[in-house]
């Protein structure tokens, strides 16, 4: 792997990762605030 | 009216909308994109148009199915209806409506060769078995012949099938939300499993010619060149429209669930990118880096020239695993599995907007409603089985699954910017969100979106042959003409490159026949639902009379 595949495959997995963990976990969050009712 | 129906848990609504995303394209489609444009120069275009075009219009469908919902609709033709004064909106809804039933018919058998595949990779078959001369008997492709019957692949698309049918008659909560938590988390186990083994792979292990790193480069090495093409650009904002499975009618159908204080900004925004993370993590780092590691770098590029890993993922993958030893059928079982639970979870997408169709607008039982569902998807996707061979599969997949998506998304996010307007519009994003939604986005929403799919819609209406636009604008200057590509939508109407009539020399039905029988065959689905619509409405007119 030439260093600017690492380093774009590096970028781009982190914005990835850190959005996609900080939705999910938002949806996680916002259920549990509704005390753990997940009800829809 | 039907009993209102909800959905069970916000993650499973959460998982159900991501496994709506995440269809074989995650894992054929992408990789073979970004490495033939670009590699890592496309992740910049891709990413743009996903933030530019893919979450505005991600928002735009969730915001329009929330909306029609509390009217009582969950298919496209009411919301639409419910967005503005005038009558023919619920028209603009038909095609949410054609494109799931279309693609429904071709996706569906697509589908079950994953299902087939499954079977065949645990029995062993492909331990002996060349797999590209398997796939053509599979699908029954004759030389010479334009028709097939292939009765195992019939029966396997029957299975499949009758399990959709199955799952949507269960309802919303039982059934398509059940699949979603079931089939989303262990495609990514088995991805995740299959991605660790293939980068794994070391040059001493049995097969290995190369190191999977090459191919991981392959996909992610930047060509700086490819910024500046109009194709690679193209190819991202289409790889970014068909992965989100926007335009289509089910975004909005299964966010018609939601109560009207419900956030949608936050629960879009997280389907979004959880399909991004299946796509460019795990799509990205498991066919072509195992491809290459047991095939070399050069016959990988050969591949997946056209811009699909299909070829390597169906008929080379198989006997690759071969080199696993006693894994190999586990890895071929988990390989196919994960595709069969990426296309089960759309395909449910696909049938829930045509099951509410009938259960809203003529008050038809679920049970009945899937039946029907599971009718209309096994007679059109006959079609496709038994004129394989003739090019069916391969229309159906050009006009719906390509064509009516992008026409769909652009006259949506008009309607939605400028009839149902803004104001109201981003009131329905942003009532009841969990997350602030950036204020640029109603600018985005109301120009930038819209031009963008414009410019997709345009540039594949009239792509030049081989993608070369300088040349082609060379050529209209000269007083030349345009040279229509093939693949454009200008070359498909009008067969470019191909001078055959509807019969050949012999009088036999020629794959240009195949072709504008297939196109009438739409076309005239298109216009019965049309008329479904029409019909369903003036009962509703005479009822309120």
């Amino acid at each position: 792997m030439t260093w600017s595949a690492w380093l774009l495959l590096g970028v781009t997995w982190t914005i990835i990762a850190y959005f996609t963990g900080r939705f999910f976990l938002g949806v996680l969050r916002a259920t549990e605030e509704s005390e753990g009712n997940d009800e829809y | 009216m039907a009993a209102r129906e909800r959905w069970g848990t916000r993650v499973g609504l959460v998982l159900a909308m991501a496994g709506n995303a995440v269809g074989l394209g995650n894992f054929l489609r992408f990789p073979a994109q970004a490495a033939q444009n670009g590699g890592g120069a496309f992740l910049l275009p891709y990413l743009i148009s996903f933030v530019l075009m893919g979450i505005p219009l991600l928002w735009v469908e969730w915001a329009i199915g929330r909306h029609g919902g509390q009217f009582g609709h969950h298919s496209t033709p009411g919301m639409f209806d419910r967005m503005g004064r005038y009558a023919w909106l619920k028209y603009v809804g038909v095609f949410g409506l054609f494109t799931n039933l279309t693609v429904a018919a071709y996706y569906t058998y697509l589908e079950s060769w994953t299902l087939a595949y499954v079977w065949y990779s645990l029995k062993g078959t492909f331990r002996t078995a060349d797999p590209a001369a398997f796939f053509g008997s599979y699908l029954g492709v004759t030389r010479d012949s334009m028709f097939a019957l292939p009765t195992v692949a019939l029966g396997f698309f029957v299975v499949t099938l009758a399990l959709n049918v199955y799952i949507l008659s269960r309802g919303l909560a039982r059934g398509v939300e059940l699949a979603a938590k079931i089939g989303l988390p262990m495609l990514i186990v088995f991805a995740a499993v299959l991605v660790v083994r293939g980068l794994t792979l070391g040059i001493g292990d049995p097969g290995v010619m190369e190191s999977p790193l090459t191919g991981l480069n392959f996909v992610w090495h930047p060509d700086p060149s490819g910024l500046l093409k109009p194709t690679t650009w193209m190819a991202a904002a289409g790889q970014i429209f068909f992965t989100l499975s926007v335009g289509m009618g089910s975004i909005h159908c299964y966010a018609s669930y939601l109560r009207q204080k419900q956030d949608i900004a936050l629960n879009a925004a997280s389907a979004g990118w959880l399909n991004e993370f299946v796509e460019v993590i795990l799509g990205g780092s498991l066919l072509i880096p195992i491809a290459t590691a047991y095939l070399g770098l050069q016959a990988v590029q050969a591949a997946t020239m056209g811009g699909s890993g299909f070829a390597l993922g169906f008929l080379t993958l198989p006997t690759l695993f071969n080199n696993w030893g006693a894994l190999a059928p586990a890895a071929g079982a988990m390989w196919f599995g994960l595709l069969f639970m990426a296309g089960i979870t759309s395909s449910l997408a696909m049938g829930q907007p045509i099951l509410a169709f009938f259960e809203d607008e003529y008050r038809m039982s679920r049970i009945r409603a899937a039946v029907l569902f599971g009718g209309a998807t096994f007679a059109l996707g006959f079609l496709c089985v038994w004129l394989y061979p003739g090019g069916a599969f391969d229309e159906f997949d050009f006009w719906t699954g390509t064509f009516s998506l992008v026409v769909f998304g652009l006259l949506e996010v008009i309607a939605f910017g400028w009839i149902f307007g803004m104001e109201r519009g981003w009131a329905e994003i942003t009532r009841g969100a969990d997350i602030a939604v950036p204020r640029f986005f109603r600018f985005v929403i109301r120009y930038v979106t819209p031009l963008f799919i414009l410019v997709v819609f345009v540039g594949a209406f009239i792509q030049p042959t081989g993608g070369h636009w300088g040349a082609a604008l060379w050529s209209l200057f000269q007083g030349e003409g345009w040279p229509f590509g093939p693949d454009s939508v200008m070359g498909r109407l009008f067969h470019v490159g191909s001078a055959e009539g509807w019969l050949d020399a012999n009088g036999r039905v020629t794959r240009t026949a195949i072709q504008d029988g297939t196109r009438t065959v739409l076309l005239l689905v298109f216009l019965g639902i049309a008329w479904l619509v029409h019909l369903a409405w003036r009962r509703k007119a005479r009822e309120a009379a």
